[in-house]
């Protein structure tokens, strides 16, 4: 589902956030990434939905070549991908039903479909009886919940959270990660980049490990470097 | 689905900058105001040109040696012209008052006279297109002893066809003038929009949304803003339309029965509410609008 070949990342004026990064996720996997703060654990999920090139290597993500995607393509990509982003990237301007919908607005999903939808995935998260407030009126944690539904409104195949549990209680972190354990158990490849340690071990899932830019180890080839 | 969503969202835009918006439709409304305003007066000044033209009227003023058992050879003579539609007689005392109906205020000074001033006439109404014919009988009746005078001059017909014809280009030299103003007026305005709006459309383009969907709202605004203007300008129009038709009605009475003003019409008024359009769309357009990959 995903394949990594010789990844490079680069920031000016000389920051290497990648180094040589090569890996490879099968369709259905659920891995956690982990490492210390600019490890590289972000930027590594950047590349994947194309907010950031790489400065060398190549890419494929769903079969698609992501270097070589046109721009006009980039949106069909980015439908087939949930991305939980870390500073939630709600639109405040919108009702939480309007940032959840929008996307099935575009892909012409009918208004009781949509509504139904967002309605359902609201209260897996629990949030079904804030639907109409905006996302200044939301904690920090409600407001990755937003996002969390968000993610999967389009049911995905591949689900990219970043720090997903990062401002909420244990207790609804893991009803989260028990809800991406379900989708994964229905075929989603999810990767999650974390610093919870305690749940990624928890979980029993693979685990990449990035330290200055490089894979330090990944629990399915072994490798402890 | 989508049309909807871009109306919407696009009136959300205008609403959240109501500032730069009420500048824009100001700037948009002003160049079409200019643009209508000439417009309404030639378009008035061409009603009355065609109404005269219409009725083209030749007044052959008879001196006061005139006697009415004149009246058969004279109206012998018309009959045989082909070109002369109509007659009317109107006697010295007919002329004194209809005099005294039109002007009511200006009889006391008359009265003091000992004699009608006013010379008995004929009004002739012409068809169109004989105007060597017209010329010719003008030439040889003001030959005859009891004719003083004749009214009759085409010459004013065109230059008011000349003066609406630059009014019209008038009207459309500054309504392009303004117009290019108000495009560069909206584009910076979409603009400003965009760059408030900058991490919401980004957030957007992550989220898989095409380019033309992100922008569709800003487009909308550009033709929101055209649209407000196109009506603004068309009220103040209105407005002042309608203001000088009041004090033409009240203090000018004979002027208003002669001028017969109107309105522009729904062709011209749909014409400055699609330049309305056309400006806040193409301002909209001129808007180098970028995704970041």
């Amino acid at each position: 589902m995903i394949q990594i070949y010789h990844i490079f990342k680069n920031y000016p004026p000389n920051i290497k956030a990648l180094v040589d990064v090569s890996l490879f996720i099968d369709k259905g996997e659920m891995v956690f990434i982990t490492g210390p703060s600019g490890a590289g654990k972000t930027t590594l999920l950047k590349l994947l939905y194309r907010a950031e090139l790489p400065t060398s290597g190549q890419l494929l993500v769903a079969g698609r070549n992501v270097l070589a995607l046109p721009s006009s393509k980039v949106p069909y990509l980015r439908r087939q991908i949930g991305v939980i982003y870390q500073d939630f990237k709600l639109i405040q301007r919108m009702t939480i039903f309007e940032n959840i919908s929008f996307i099935l607005t575009v892909l012409g999903v009918p208004k009781s479909e949509q509504k139904q939808r967002v309605y359902q995935l609201l209260k897996l998260v629990g949030l079904h009886h804030r639907m109409n407030a905006y996302p200044n009126q939301l904690s920090g944690g409600e407001q990755q919940r937003v996002a969390i539904a968000r993610a999967l409104i389009n049911m995905p195949p591949i689900i990219l959270a970043d720090e997903p549990t990062g401002n909420i209680d244990p207790e609804m972190a893991w009803d989260i990660m028990k809800l991406f354990t379900t989708l994964n158990q229905k075929g989603a490849t999810i990767l999650i980049a974390t610093h919870n340690l305690q749940m990624v071990e928890l979980m029993k899932k693979r685990v990449i490990h990035l330290e200055k830019g490089k894979i330090v180890y990944d629990t399915k080839e072994k490798i402890a470097k | 689905m989508i049309l909807g969503y871009f109306l919407k969202e696009g009136l959300k835009i205008v609403l959240f900058h109501k500032k730069i918006s009420i500048l824009a439709i100001g700037v948009i409304a002003l160049a079409l105001f200019f643009m209508g305003f000439f417009f309404l007066i030639a378009y008035n000044l061409e009603g009355i040109g065609k109404a005269w033209e219409k009725e083209q009227k030749l007044i052959i003023f008879l001196s006061k040696e005139f006697d009415e058992s004149l009246k058969n050879s004279f109206e012998k003579e018309f009959s045989t012209k082909n070109f002369i539609k109509s007659w009317k007689y109107q006697s010295k005392e007919e002329a004194f008052e209809s005099f005294k109906k039109d002007f009511p205020s200006l009889v006391q000074g008359l009265e003091i006279l000992d004699e009608n001033p006013f010379p008995p006439s004929y009004e002739l109404i012409l068809e169109l297109g004989f105007e060597e014919e017209v010329k010719k009988f003008i030439e040889e009746i003001q030959k005859n002893k009891y004719v003083n005078e004749v009214q009759y001059d085409l010459s004013w017909l065109k230059k008011l066809n000349t003066l609406v014809f630059f009014l019209k280009y008038l009207g459309i030299a500054l309504g392009i003038l303004l117009g290019i103003g108000a495009i560069i007026i909206v584009t910076n305005v979409v603009r400003i929009a965009t760059l408030i709006h900058k991490d919401e459309m980004e957030i957007l383009w992550l989220m898989g949304t095409p380019p033309s969907y992100i922008r569709g709202p800003f487009i909308f605004q550009g033709l929101y803003l055209g649209l407000g203007g196109g009506f603004l300008s068309i009220f103040l129009l209105y407005v002042i339309y309608n203001f000088f038709v009041y004090q033409i009605k009240n203090n000018f009475q004979l002027l208003w029965n002669f001028l017969a003003l109107s309105f522009l019409p729904l062709n011209l008024i749909l014409i400055l509410l699609f330049c309305g359009l056309f400006c806040g769309l193409l301002g909209s357009l001129l808007f180098k609008f970028e995704t970041k990959d």
